[in-house]
């Protein structure tokens, strides 16, 4: 029985090893068919050129640049026509490059617009998105039943405090202080926060600060600390005061 | 008859005997299979405590023994900096200086924030390191440390000393074997050690200087907003006439703030949605309006979407009389359009005096306003004429610009601000580089950065 069971074994490991091995020719006849017939990356990007007849969004961006930096005037109207021609050969002689009017990778490298659909981004980006998303889990954390400046203001303050001497200089330094914030002491910090968070998230990245500057807040229903409650309040909106 | 009837009688007590003994047994059976899983998991959850536990006093003891040791780095490269005389030596120890204290602020970070000597050591730390910083760019640029920089330098020496000995304090009870984590925390004592910092007996310099830090930015006039006092029913009709073709409702009231601004604040809904806005208490300028509008999820195309932006972001902005204002950057998310202008004066941008205007891209109205640096920037400047030009300004950078160059004063490090050259460049990526309009030197670099949550920013 053993021997018999042995050589079952071994009779299906060898249609197991035939059925793999027939697999992965398969796939490698299929591979070395698509990489023949596929056209070389530096093919898929020349072929993606803005020239005279050219319309659409694209032109309108690269017609704006130009009108910006004075090689084109009137307004960008997403056609590209021989004005439009003439400013990209003008454009192209200014920056050394082969002036033929037509925008291929190098030119529109050079203009810094994106021929492909795919935006561009560089690790920095990856960056500011990592802060929206620790701030917004903040805001949602924190002030979730709150009026959305007020969520914009504990946004505000989390960046005061980066700002400030007197508190660590990053984001994630603020947030995960030790005591800084409940939400990260009753985990709240870890609920997936809802778009009105976030955007309160990204006003207060681009700027808005309600509390002009206020690095504490409480809940003057709630709060205890003596220390906390002698301090001029600046702001109150819903439930927090801001000082 | 008896007989056989009593024999089943007590056949069937046996039976109940023993069935009773066989549920008791069993039970007995699964109270202990029952206790012993429990003993089992309490163990282990016991176990998986201490291993926490463990962890949280390695990181508690990492921060405080750098802690330590970078406190000693500090006092003395603030000894050695004393009598420094060459500028080589002087910028390699003020870099020393600068890394120590960005270290300790770093590690200041994981113990208790509500403190309030806490705080007041992070500010020592982050003064002294961006102070210094600030002396090592000084030096780098060709100038000496004078007199003043060097008392403050060993007056921030002996405080140096003085929180040094503060994270000492507490090395006896961690000696005596208490810790960070668990019961009988040493965490209290350790904060409470700083409290000397927080006492308004210690001697501490005012830290002056060109950095974000210094005590200079602490408290801020807002120099725009000079008008005549205006009482709350004044702010309110202003208000309703800056918004005066807005679908404006419930309009309330909401205090008054008491910051650098001091203003008068509503909430009220605009469009039919929620908004804040806040009025300047002098001249009644509109300092902030917030208001949820856009968010909607996909932005549309941002190009067309853009210029009816940038149009409504500049009528709106002469409404609000900020005149002269020009488009200087724009930004497309998520259905909004963050447009930022800036005030020209003598074919100069006035990059201080920012305006922000949030237009909803969907039909191009304003539903936010944030002119808090106009307010505290924006003044009658009388700007120096550029000692050299836009070309020979050109010449300075290492790549050629796209377009010609153009004057900006820009905000640099503190409160400066330096009239400079702006020229845009490509090369793989977006860079704005100002020029120094009198020196022909690098003022600032400018990356921009594109990000589908963010939108595009220059940073």
């Amino acid at each position: 029985m053993k021997t018999n069971i042995n050589q079952f074994e071994q009779n299906g490991h060898k249609d197991l090893f035939v059925k793999i091995a027939a697999l992965v020719m398969v796939f490698a006849f299929v591979l070395g068919v698509t990489l023949v017939f596929l056209p070389s990356s530096g093919n898929v990007a020349e072929a993606a050129v803005l020239k005279q007849g050219s319309t659409g969004t694209l032109v309108k961006t690269m017609q704006t640049k130009l009108i910006r930096w004075g090689y084109l005037t009137g307004t960008a109207d997403g056609v590209f026509g021989p004005k439009t021609k003439a400013a990209v050969i003008l454009f192209q002689k200014r920056n050394g490059l082969v002036a033929d009017g037509i925008v291929g990778t190098k030119t529109a490298q050079a203009m810094g617009i994106s021929l492909s659909s795919a935006t561009t981004t560089s690790s920095s980006s990856s960056a500011s998105s990592t802060d929206l998303n620790l701030l917004a889990h903040v805001v949602y954390g924190e002030a979730r039943g709150e009026p959305y400046t007020g969520q914009v203001a504990v946004a505000a303050v989390v960046l005061n405090r980066v700002k400030s001497s007197s508190f660590p200089n990053t984001i994630a330094g603020v947030v995960y202080q030790y005591g800084a914030f409940d939400c990260v002491s009753d985990g709240q910090i870890n609920l997936t926060p809802n778009q009105n968070a976030i955007n309160a998230a990204r006003d207060a990245l681009n700027g808005w600060d309600p509390t002009y500057g206020c690095l504490f807040y409480y809940n003057p229903k709630t709060a205890t600390s003596k220390w906390m409650l002698s301090r001029t309040v600046k702001l109150s909106i819903g439930n927090h005061n801001f000082c | 008859m008896e007989n056989t009837n009593q024999k089943p009688k007590k056949s069937k007590k046996q039976n109940a005997g023993k069935w009773i003994a066989g549920v008791t047994m069993g039970l007995m059976a699964s109270a202990v299979v029952g206790l012993s899983v429990a003993l089992y998991y309490s163990t282990e959850q016991v176990s998986t405590h201490e291993t926490y536990q463990r962890q949280m006093e390695a990181v508690y003891s990492r921060a405080y023994y750098d802690l330590l040791s970078g406190a000693s780095d500090l006092g003395t490269n603030l000894r050695k900096l004393s009598i420094s005389s060459t500028p080589t030596m002087q910028q390699s120890l003020l870099y020393e200086v600068w890394s120590a204290a960005e270290l300790a602020e770093n590690n200041l970070g994981v113990f208790d924030a509500e403190d309030e000597g806490m705080r007041a050591a992070q500010k020592f730390v982050n003064q002294l390191g961006d102070y210094s910083h600030s002396l090592a760019l000084k030096v780098a640029d060709g100038e000496k440390l004078t007199k003043e920089d060097r008392a403050k330098l060993r007056k921030m020496g002996e405080l140096a000393d003085v929180y040094k000995d503060a994270i000492n304090k507490v090395s006896g009870s961690l000696k005596k074997g208490g810790t960070f984590a668990g019961d009988n925390s040493v965490l209290d004592e350790f904060a409470s050690a700083f409290n000397e910092f927080a006492e308004p007996s210690i001697d501490y310099p005012e830290m002056i200087y060109d950095g974000p830090f210094s005590d200079a930015l602490e408290e801020r006039t807002p120099v725009a907003l000079q008008g005549e006092e205006m009482t709350e029913e004044q702010a309110r009709m202003q208000l309703l006439i800056y918004l005066k073709d807005r679908d404006v409702q419930n309009i309330e009231y909401a205090g008054e703030g008491e910051g650098d601004i001091k203003c008068f604040n509503y909430t009220f809904t605009l469009d039919g949605d929620r908004a804040f806005a806040q009025i300047g208490k002098f001249g009644g300028a509109l300092v902030l309006l917030n208001a949820m509008g856009g968010g909607d999820a996909v932005s549309v195309a941002h190009v067309e979407a853009g210029e009816t932006c940038q149009t409504a972001a500049l009528d709106f902005a002469k409404r609000l009389g900020f005149e002269n204002m020009q488009v200087v950057w724009s930004c497309s998310c998520h259905g909004e359009c963050v447009v930022n202008l800036a005030p020209i004066e003598k074919d100069t941008i006035l990059y201080s005096d920012l305006v922000k205007v949030k237009v909803r891209e969907r039909d191009s109205k304003v539903i936010g306003v944030d002119a808090t640096h106009y307010a505290f920037n924006h003044k009658k400047r009388n700007l120096s004429s550029p000692k050299i030009t836009a070309q020979e300004a050109a010449k300075m950078l290492s790549i050629s610009p796209v377009g010609e160059g153009r004057l900006a004063l820009i905000p640099l490090r503190g409160n400066r601000e330096v009239l400079t050259y702006e020229f845009e460049c490509e090369s793989d990526g977006t860079y704005f580089v100002y020029i120094d309009a009198m020196t022909g030197k690098e003022a600032n670099i400018l990356y921009v950065i594109s990000d589908e949550n963010t939108g595009q920013r220059a940073i």
